[in-house]
């Protein structure tokens, strides 16, 4: 992700600005990391308008903790982190809008998928089938893959060791499996089965 | 479950729910929207500014203040010398503690004429009262 290139201490010196007393220096950091944080709160509840209003919620809550941050990790893993509490929390109080998977739009045939309607409509169900995973292993599979699959940043996010990281994950990819399953009636809800119906 | 297996589920999560994918573009809003909150956030924070003194305000109620004292502590003397003997007078006025002095004295307080010192007193508290009440109003003003 292109924003998670940005100098470290463009952050760095906003956050000591803000500190200092210049509200306005926090706009560098919106303008930073809307985008991510945004696309991150999407993971979370699955709806672009509830996204944005997530990604706000985050944005106050680094405010008004940001003498918190220490520089000791980068600014990025401290946002990541908080802004997953808040999103986290937020689910929790008003969770996800899903379409239930077995009103998902099956394909029509195999061959159709290379389509990028398909394409875009499996991403949906897959984000869809992710979000009804119970906390922890949603958590776990949601910041991964975000996470552009770095292990060690998204155990940071999470705040768990690495090892637990991977543990959940793996449960998660377990049942995430078998709820694909059910895309295919008919078909026992086998890993086999499902990663058929997840890859086609 | 195979290592292509696992491969394939890997790469169909990463498109779902990969940084790139789909790519949400933040509403051109939403930058103001949060710094409003954080203006709000800020101002909040800060609480009400502390007021300055009103100075100009005071200035006469704080000189009645003095001169009303003054008065009282004349008047206080005057009882003393028209009611005490010279050596007492010249002994309260050395000591510092004059009032314990006075009292243990003097015994009767009547003869002080203390409902006078009392109205002389509230006379004092009168513009204190009155700079507080000022500065409670204004203080509400601001809050409002």
């Amino acid at each position: 992700m292109n924003d998670r290139a940005k100098p470290a201490n463009e952050d760095d010196e906003d956050v000591a600005r803000v500190l200092g007393g210049d509200v306005d220096a926090f706009a560098g950091i919106v303008r930073r990391w809307q985008g991510p944080l945004v696309n991150l709160a999407f993971r979370f509840c699955g709806d672009a308008g509830r996204a944005e209003e997530m990604a706000q919620e985050a944005f106050l809550r680094a405010y008004r903790r940001l003498a918190t941050y220490r520089g000791d990790a980068a600014f990025s893993t401290w946002l990541f982190a908080l802004a997953t509490n808040v999103y986290r929390d937020e689910v929790r109080r008003v969770p996800a809008r899903m379409v239930a998977l077995e009103d998902a739009a099956e394909p029509a045939a195999p061959a159709s998928l290379r389509d990028d309607l398909c394409a875009r409509e499996q991403d949906r169900i897959v984000h869809s089938a992710v979000l009804t995973l119970p906390a922890k292993y949603r958590d776990a599979v949601l910041l991964y893959y975000f996470q552009e699959m770095d292990l060690p940043a998204a155990a940071r996010t999470l705040r768990v060791p690495e090892g637990t990281l991977k543990a959940h994950l793996s449960r998660g990819r377990q049942l995430l499996r078998a709820k694909l399953a059910r895309l295919r009636p008919g078909q026992p809800a086998t890993v086999e089965s499902a990663e058929q119906g997840v890859v086609g | 479950m195979s290592t292509n297996d696992h491969a394939e589920l890997d790469r169909q999560l990463q498109r779902s729910l990969g940084p790139d994918t789909p790519q949400l573009t933040p509403s051109p809003a939403l930058t103001h929207a949060v710094m409003a909150r954080v203006h709000a956030e800020a101002e909040a924070s800060a609480g009400p500014r502390p007021l300055a003194f009103p100075w100009r305000r005071a200035l006469p109620g704080l000189a009645a203040g003095c001169v009303v004292l003054a008065l009282c502590m004349a008047a206080v003397l005057r009882g003393a010398a028209e009611h005490l003997p010279a050596t007492h007078v010249s002994a309260l006025l050395s000591l510092p503690s004059y009032v314990t002095a006075a009292y243990s004295s003097i015994g009767d307080a009547s003869r002080l004429r203390l409902g006078w010192l009392a109205i002389a007193l509230l006379i004092a508290l009168v513009p204190l009262s009155l700079t507080g009440r000022l500065i409670e109003a204004k203080q509400r003003a601001i809050e409002r």
